[in-house]
Order: C-alpha cells, then structure tokens, then sequence
C-alpha cells in the first residue's frame, strides 16, 4: 500500500489492544466446567448479550475490507448485505429456533439424523465441516491482508505470518473459555466497533465540512457521484456486482446459511436463557444493530468515493487508491495518530470476533456429530471436553493452513461469494423442507443434498448452464452470483421428486418437535409438563447453601437440572408452580447471565425470600453465596 | 433498472416474509393472542416497513437530490 504511513504509537496500539483481547478471552476459562460450558455457555446469557456479539460476528473479519471497497466503487448500495436478511424472520424466530432449542440440539448434522437418518446426517457433516473450516480459512486469510500494512512494517511480517500470529492467540482463547470466551470478546469487539464506524464517519463529515459536521453532510453527498446514491444496486449490471446477483446470493444463500445452519449463530441462540430471548436479541439486532453496523462497516469507501470523485482528495494520499486498501487509506487521512490505532484496533476485533466463533463452531461438529457418536462413546464429559479443546486447536490450523489457497484468488469478495454459493443451497433446501413438510422423506433428503451437490459442481464446469436463470446478467463472471438460484432450485426439485418416489422412514412420534407442526408438543417435552405463561414478577432471594448429596436435588437427569422448594409468596409472585423452570442470576445485570442457574420448582414448602442449592451446584454455575439472586419463571 | 431492484427485492423478500408469517400462524408456532409473541411480530414487520421506505426513499429520491 503505497503513500500510506503508520505512526508507531497507532502499530503499539494495535498491539497492546490485541493482547488484551488474548487475555480478556482467556479469563473467562474459569467459567467452564463442561461441554455445555464449552459450547453453549450453559445457556443463560441475556438477549442484549447476544444481540451485540451477534454484530461482531456478522462484521465478519471480510466486512470492513469488503464493504468498504464495494462503498467505494459502487457506493450506497453496497449497504445491502447488511439489510435484507430479514425475509426468513419470521420462520426463523418462531419455528427453527424453538426446533433447535427445546429439543435440545447440540449441532445442525444431529437435526439431520433425528429428523431423517444417518447418511444424511454424515453428508450434512461433510458439507458443514468444508463450510466451517472453509470459513475459518478466509478470516485467517483477510486476517493477513487487513493486519500487514498495519503492523507487518513494525514486526516485518508478511500476510500468511501475521495470519498465523493471530489464528495462534484465537485458538488460545477460545480453547481456554470456550463460548463464554467467544461471547464475552464479542460482546466487547461489536460494541468497539460500532464506535469506531461511527468515528470515521463523523471524522469524514467533519474533513468534508472543514471543520463542520453539519456542513459536511450535504458537501458529502454533493461529492458522491450520481450512481453512489441510490441504496440497492441496478438491477443487473455489472456481474460482480448487481443487485440480482446479491439477492440470491446474500439475501436468500446467505442469510439463510447464516441464521439456519451456521454452526456458529446457533450455538450463540443456544447460549441464551430462553427462546423469546432469542427472538429479542434477533429482533433488536436486524431493527438497531445491523443499521447501525452497515454505517459502521461501509461508510469508510463512502467517504473515499465522495472525498475522492468530489475534489477532496488530499495530496499525497495514494491516487487512485485501490479500492481493497480505501478502509484503512481513509481511515489514515481522517484520523489523528493514537485515534487511528484504536479505530484500526476495532478493525482487529472484526477480524478476531468471527475466526472465533467457527473455531468453536468447528470443535461442537466434529464433537458432537464424529467423536462422541461414532469414535469414544459413553465416555466421561471431562474426556469430550478435553477432546473439544484439542479440537478447536486443529481446527485453527487446519483453516490456517487454507490461506494460501485463498491467497490466489484475485478478490476476496468473489472468493468468499464462490465458496458460500456452491455449498449452501442443498442444504438450504433440506432443512426447508425437512422442518416445514413431514412429508419429506430421508431418502429425499440424502438425494437433496447429493444431487444439489453435483449440480453445483456442474455448474462450475459449464457455467453457461445458469444462462436462462441470470436475469440478464451479463457471463462474463461466469455468472458466479448466480449460482445460488440455480441451486436452490436444482435442490428443490430433486427433493420435490425424490419424496413422491420414497417412502417416509419415521413415524409421527418420531418427528415430535422435528416439524414446525410438532414446535408445541416439543415445547412441552422441554419443560416436562404444560408451559405456564402466566406473566408474574422477578423475585429477589438470598442463596442458603443446603446438603451436598445432588440426589435431594436432582429431578431431570438431562442436563441436571435442581429441582428446589419456594415459599408460596415467591411462587405467587411469579405466577409460578411446582415443575415450572425458573432461573436464577446474580442482581447484578450487567453480569448478562454469566454468573446463573438454571432450576425447576419443586414444591411450595421452601422458606420465604431463600433459594437452598448445594454447594457444588453454587460452583459449577459460579453463583456467589453472599450475592443476592433474582429468581423469575422461564416457562 | 434501479427501480426494478426495489419491487424485487421488496416484493420476493415481502413474499417469503408474508408466506412464512402464515405458515408459522396457521402451524400453530406464532400465537397472537400470546403477547410476547405479538410483541415481536409486530416489531419485525414495522421493521420491514422501514426498510421499505429506507430503501426506496435512497431508490427514488434522494438519489436526486443536490
């Protein structure tokens, strides 16, 4: 990146901030004492929590490179990524997502084999592993490209090293906390980076308003060009970059990758509490978050396309800049030394926030669906939860060593969109149908995704085969965004067809809480009795430590759950009976969930304001026995 | 074209909305009597509606505007 100098302070600060995320992460390795720590944070997080983290992970480590490149040679419209994933909401919030979490899912392949059978849970693994690991890969990779003009000239490092540096300092981190670690550092990183976009904005405002904020909002649009303004791209032109070509890819590919069967978004509902805080997270997220996330992530190549096509370009600033380098270009001119380290430090965190939740994602696969079913069965959680840790090791290298693969292809928006189109529409239409039709037959499913396999690869051999499908789009991209509608609907079909000619190999029962028809009954299994929503109030109650054999407690053997005795005040209060679930969080709010228990209610017969747990139950959710708790009703 | 990327967008994306709306109605997984449930319903479908009128305030206006 020529005419672009770093002062050391900003590279000392980028350091300094990379190491303190190392050591944040690696805390939070006391929080985890099994594999439901591990992986699922043991399911107590609070919706805000999540629906903050959630942005780091979406501002994926590609984002600001990405988005800000597409800012800056298409404008406006490169927002639209960001804004459209909305079409699946509501079959999403209100059926997958209780799907997953009240029939207690621990991986999508494991969907696959209780909804239809073993080869196609195996082929969802295969499928799921190349998307994971494949994934990792281009992080480690954007990695290297975003972190060698910044500090490669400070350590004298290339791409592929300083992809290996941070990969290292990932896996670390999150072999130590698991999936607190993950959702703690990208609670911490979305939040940085959402001030951080912020920042340059209204830096880039006031350059453009020479001193003025408010004067530089109309000199930056006066300096976009025409076609920079418009908020979705014309509709099929050019290949790389046209709106039909996004919104089969992004919009319907994927987005529905990303919140269907994206190992690692799911396993981050999962850490939630309960499904409604799961719908709000979602909610708040796409309404606030996500808005605010798409100013944040593109509004650097905004800037440069206005600064640059408006006659505020300043002298010595690389003329014309490469639209792959503009973020950190703009952010140089725009920011003072010091201030630039920090916004380039929350550029890190973008980076570090989504390698993190695929290395954990990767680990909970080949857990859950290879090692503890197939490889060492009935072992001991301790032993899975060693296994996971190794495992989140070897994940990171094994995506470590793909960034040279990545490093020849000439775009990385294209290397990321060819990957993701070629291997998310058979699976997009399995789950489609297999939780919306019963019908759909295991056979079906098996052929869904093996024929929509082959027929992606048949349409990389002879892209011409998505010609009467391009709307247009002219084929001299080999209509790469394409691809997904032809997919979708080449899986479609074979699935439509495969299902009339096979017969269905599970019974009604055996789809309880499988099917979107089923979501209630599944629903009742998980709480073990008819939901109560009658709305009551949170308690306040002080923790009495009680006896320690856990068989006075115990009620459920899944998960453990303690089963405890209330006053008739608490219980009436919360609207609560004996059998609801109620969870039990440290006052502190702040703390989200991270010190907190889940229970179920015994019986009426407890002393008034006390929650009696066993010393060892205190421990193992990290309860303090002389901090109050609140107690509320979850179902 | 511009405009054209607008109704697509707003009403295939609109389409898939509005049909798993009344999937998950008609399934029995959307309760509208169960004030949580409306609560986000209604929140994401206003969502929607200002997406639209985001996006075609930046499609067919203030793209004109100096």
């Amino acid at each position: 990146m020529e005419g672009l100098e770093i002062a050391t302070i900003d590279q000392v600060l980028i350091l300094v901030y990379f190491v303190f995320v190392f050591g944040f992460g690696s805390y939070f390795g006391k929080y985890i004492k099994s594999t439901t720590d591990y992986f699922f944070s043991g399911r107590k997080f609070a919706w805000w929590i999540i629906a903050f983290s959630m942005i780091a992970t979406v501002v994926g480590s590609y984002s600001f490179v990405k988005y800000s490149a597409a800012g800056f040679r298409y404008g406006l419209s490169s927002s639209m990524s960001y804004l459209n994933d909305w079409f699946f909401m509501p079959l999403w919030m209100f059926a997958w997502l209780p799907i997953i979490y009240f029939t207690r899912m621990r991986s999508v392949p494991e969907y696959f084999e209780r909804r239809f059978d073993t080869p196609t849970r195996i082929m969802a693994i295969l499928f799921l592993t190349v998307y994971l690991v494949g994934y990792i890969g281009i992080n480690f990779y954007t990695l290297g490209v975003a972190l060698k003009p910044l500090l490669g000239p400070l350590l004298g490092l290339g791409v592929m090293e300083l992809a290996a540096i941070v990969a290292i300092a990932t896996a670390i981190y999150v072999t130590s906390g698991g999936q607190t670690a993950v959702i703690m550092t990208d609670l911490l990183q979305g939040v940085l980076l959402l001030i951080a976009g912020l920042t340059i904005f209204l830096l880039g405002l006031n350059y453009l308003g020479d001193g003025s904020i408010i004067d530089g909002l109309p000199a930056f649009w006066r300096g976009l060009p025409e076609g920079h303004r418009y908020g979705l791209a014309d509709f099929n032109q050019p290949s790389n970059f046209s709106f039909i070509g996004i919104f089969w890819q992004d919009a319907i590919a994927s987005s529905f990758a990303a919140y269907f069967f994206n190992q690692g978004i799911l396993m981050r509902f999962l850490a939630l509490r309960s499904v409604n805080e799961g719908r709000k997270a979602l909610t708040i997220a796409f309404m606030c978050l996500f808005p605010i996330a798409v100013l944040a992530v593109g509004n650097a190549g905004w800037l440069g396309a206005s600064m640059f096509h408006g006659g505020a370009w300043p002298d010595g600033a690389p003329n014309p800049p490469d639209p792959n380098d503009i973020f950190v270009i703009v952010t140089n001119i725009l920011a003072s030394p010091g201030v630039f380290g920090l916004i380039m430090a929350a550029l890190l965190a973008a980076l570090m926030s989504t390698a993190d939740t695929l290395i954990n994602a990767t680990a909970a696969v080949v857990i859950n669906d290879i090692w503890r079913p197939y490889i060492a069965r009935d072992r001991s959680d301790k032993y899975y939860l060693r296994c996971a840790q190794v495992t989140s090791i070897v994940a990171a290298l094994i995506g470590l060593s793909l960034v040279p693969i990545f490093m020849r292809e000439n775009s990385i928006y294209v290397a990321h969109g060819k990957f993701v189109a070629t291997v998310t529409p058979p699976m997009a239409v399995c789950i489609v149908l297999g939780f919306l039709w019963p019908r759909f037959t295991a056979r079906a499913a098996f052929a869904t995704l093996f024929g929509g396999a082959l027929a992606m690869l048949l349409v990389i051999v002879y892209p011409d085969v998505v010609k009467p499908l391009a709307h247009g789009v002219d084929p001299s991209g080999d209509f790469k965004y394409m691809r997904a509608l032809w997919g979708v609907l080449a899986s479609g079909i074979i699935g439509l067809v495969a299902t009339f000619l096979t017969r269905p190999s599970r019974t009604d029962e055996e789809l309880v809480g499988l099917t979107i028809k089923t979501v209630r009954d599944s629903e009742r299994q998980f709480k073990g009795g008819e939901p109560n929503r009658a709305r009551g109030a949170k308690i306040q109650a002080t923790i009495e430590i009680g006896g320690e054999d856990r068989a006075e407690y115990v009620e459920t053997v899944e998960g453990d759950v303690i089963a405890i005795s209330l006053h008739p005040d608490d219980l009436a209060a919360m609207k609560a009976n004996p059998g609801d679930m109620i969870f039990i969080a440290d006052t502190r709010w702040w703390l989200g969930g991270l010190r907190a228990a889940h229970a179920r209610v015994l019986d009426d017969k407890g002393k008034k304001g006390v929650v009696v747990l066993p010393r060892s139950y205190l421990d193992d959710n990290s309860l303090l026995p002389k901090r109050g708790v609140s107690v509320e009703k979850l179902l | 074209m511009r405009e054209l990327s607008w109704f697509y967008l707003y009403g295939g994306g609109g389409l898939i909305y509005v049909l798993g709306s009344v999937v998950c109605i008609r399934s029995g997984v959307l309760d509208l009597k169960e004030p949580s449930e409306r609560a986000i319903f209604v929140a994401t479908t206003i969502c929607l509606i200002l997406f639209a009128t985001g996006h075609g305030l930046f499609q067919f206006v203030l793209p004109f505007v100096e």
